[in-house]
């Protein structure tokens, strides 16, 4: 069941079209818990401090940014959160650009935008207008306290979100020219033989082929061990504490709502109480 | 339970044919309690805890014992615990009715934490029943050696219950009191319990039926809250959707007490109270978050949290939120430092 994670509006000049932002993609990972191999418990972590030599609580932890070795300059929540851009809720768009001249490099994570109900006409006015220019919409917007920089695609009548790294988060590959070996030019001989490689394994992409082996791996051995009731059995926790605990306690307060009941008729005669001998088990 | 009347055991049942021999049913639906208030202390009910959870049925057959639920389903294997019970039974066949409950961290019955047992394969439940144990809180008894107990009158059922002495690490006989429900509905409110179910004296066992012979008495309760922002009812309008709604850490003065979020309350408002609270809150606006952690809600408008207002609720949910919660009106005669949550501070 597909749910929106955020909703909001792009707008660019006069135009403002209300949409809601669908996850593109799911994760598919398979997660695990941290056991004790012992007795097969939870684990928990810790936080400690190393100066006082015990556990401390979550909110006796600041963050601290490094200006200098050992030099930090501390920052609480409350002050963070002051400076969290407002959240307008638009997805601005600042440029419409050609779809090749971004290298894939900077793009993220993919989302859908689906228009409100009244939205429908100005929403597929503007994907026939980005197919027919054949751009893209550069935009910004807010979402959870982040500012995103985002890539506005049409694909077949929808409008796919994708948010993109700013300049400043891409390693430019001329970074890594200390790292590369010398590249000479190949032959002509070489090149046609890799030619004639990349013709044979050559095709159109069709992502359905490709499989996580690994993950699928992981979920075999997982159902197997299962089937093969190979689980494991921590010790049991004893909480028939807690229900003694409530039992006795209702018995009191029930012995006090009776006695008060009584206090409160001072005029009626110690009459008969109507008795109820629980036997508790 | 009656001194008055003295219990019939099986083999007086059976001698005086108020009991017949059948064939152990592969199923029973339960009986349901129909919602009401507290009947009179001199109606012919016996009253017991209600206890949240899950309902469940335990058969005995034959040294085989399995769990199902309202809806018919098999949950034997999700509740390993309750092996032992069938051993405690010293009867050949017998079926219990009763509630599947856990407790949560402060001692109280939480269908929440039992949430974490439901749906759960044989692989599972083994590892579960350590995190969150159960208890299974047995009220009746309908089957019995052989013979079907279910057209007895509660009484004489709730006699013969009593006399199995079923207590043990995973499952309990709680109580049933005769006289004023008022007390037991008194006690449970203090312990923090769902409520109190009256039976019918002479109520049979009617299966899979919703009837006035038993009567559910549910436990209401109200608080103040601080109110820290709310969400509006149209995109744009200035109309009150839903106030969010905190309280502080328990303490003293202002200084470095957190405002807990403790859900979202969208009834019990009337069109002019949507209106009116929405010119009050856009007044004390503010842009951060005046609670302790993220606001789980989107176009929510922050208020600078200066307004209490009561509201009624039927409990909290394991994360910490008001179930079913239902605004009575702003108070104007409580310090919003001094709002606290109430169930658990006064101990």
């Amino acid at each position: 069941m597909a749910r929106a994670i955020w909703s909001g509006s792009i707008s660019f000049g006069l135009v403002n079209i209300p949409v809601k932002l669908y996850s593109a993609v799911k994760d598919h990972s398979v997660h695990f818990h941290m056991l004790h191999e012992k007795d097969g418990v939870r684990v928990r972590q810790q936080l400690v401090c190393p100066l006082d030599d015990e556990e401390i609580d979550r909110d006796e932890v600041v963050k601290g940014y490094e200006i200098s070795p050992d030099q930090y300059v501390t920052v609480t929540g409350d002050e963070l959160e002051s400076l969290t851009p407002k959240a307008s809720r638009t997805i601005e768009i600042l440029d419409f650009v050609g779809l090749p001249e971004i290298d894939p490099v900077y793009y993220q994570h993919p989302y859908y935008l689906v228009p409100d109900e009244q939205a429908g006409r100005p929403y597929s006015l503007l994907v026939a207008a980005m197919e027919k220019a054949n751009r893209v919409g550069i935009s910004k917007f807010v979402m959870r306290d982040k500012e995103y920089l985002a890539a506005l695609r049409p694909v077949g009548g929808v409008i796919v979100l994708e948010t993109m790294h700013f300049a400043d988060e891409v390693v430019q590959a001329s970074e890594l020219e200390g790292e590369m070996p010398e590249l000479k030019e190949p032959t002509e001989k070489e090149l046609k033989m890799a030619g004639q490689l990349i013709d044979m394994l050559a095709g159109s992409f069709d992502p359905e082929q490709y499989h996580d082996d690994y993950r699928e791996a992981v979920m075999d051995l997982v159902n197997t061990k299962a089937e093969g009731k190979e689980y494991v059995m921590p010790p049991p926790v004893k909480e028939e504490g807690k229900v003694i605990d409530i039992m006795v306690a209702l018995e009191k307060s029930l012995a006090r709502a009776r006695e008060q009941k009584e206090e409160a008729k001072p005029s009626k005669k110690p009459a008969k109480k109507t008795k109820a001998h629980a036997r508790a088990g | 339970m009656y001194p008055e009347v003295a219990v019939a055991s099986l083999s007086d049942h059976i001698k005086d044919q108020s009991v017949v021999a059948e064939p152990m049913p592969a199923h029973i639906q339960p009986m349901l309690a129909t919602l009401s208030e507290l009947p009179g202390e001199h109606r012919p009910y016996a009253y017991e805890y209600k206890w949240d959870g899950i309902r469940a049925l335990y058969f005995l057959e034959a040294g085989q014992w399995r769990v199902e639920t309202r809806n018919l389903n098999d949950v034997t294997v999700a509740y390993p615990e309750l092996a032992d019970l069938a051993a405690g039974l010293e009867h050949s066949s017998a079926i219990l009715d009763g509630e599947i409950v856990a407790m949560n961290e402060h001692g109280h019955p939480s269908f929440g934490r039992l949430s974490h047992r439901l749906g759960l394969t044989e692989a599972h439940a083994a590892a579960r029943a350590v995190d969150t144990p159960v208890t299974y809180m047995i009220f009746d008894v309908l089957y019995l050696d052989g013979y079907s107990l279910m057209p007895l009158e509660y009484r004489e059922r709730r006699g013969m219950l009593e006399e199995l002495g079923l207590s043990g690490e995973s499952w309990k006989t709680p109580p049933s009191f005769t006289g004023d429900g008022g007390p037991v509905l008194d006690a449970a409110r203090e312990n923090h319990l769902e409520g109190v179910v009256a039976k019918k004296l002479d109520s049979p066992y009617r299966q899979g039926l919703r009837t006035k012979e038993w009567l559910k008495i549910k436990i209401v309760r109200r608080q103040e809250f601080v109110i820290g922002g709310w969400t509006p009812l149209r995109t744009g309008a200035p109309v009150v959707g839903a106030l969010l709604i905190g309280y502080y850490e328990p303490g003293k003065g202002r200084d470095g007490r957190r405002l807990i979020y403790a859900g979202s309350v969208g009834t019990g408002f009337s069109e002019h109270d949507r209106e009116t609270l929405a010119r009050l809150l856009e007044s004390r606006q503010r842009d951060t978050n005046p609670f302790a952690e993220r606001v789980p809600k989107a176009s929510v408008m922050f208020a600078e949290p200066e307004l209490v207002g009561e509201v009624e609720y039927r409990g909290w949910t394991g994360q910490g939120h008001l179930r079913q919660p239902s605004f009575k009106g702003l108070r104007d005669d409580k310090e919003p430092t001094d709002v606290v949550r109430e169930d658990i501070v006064k101990k």
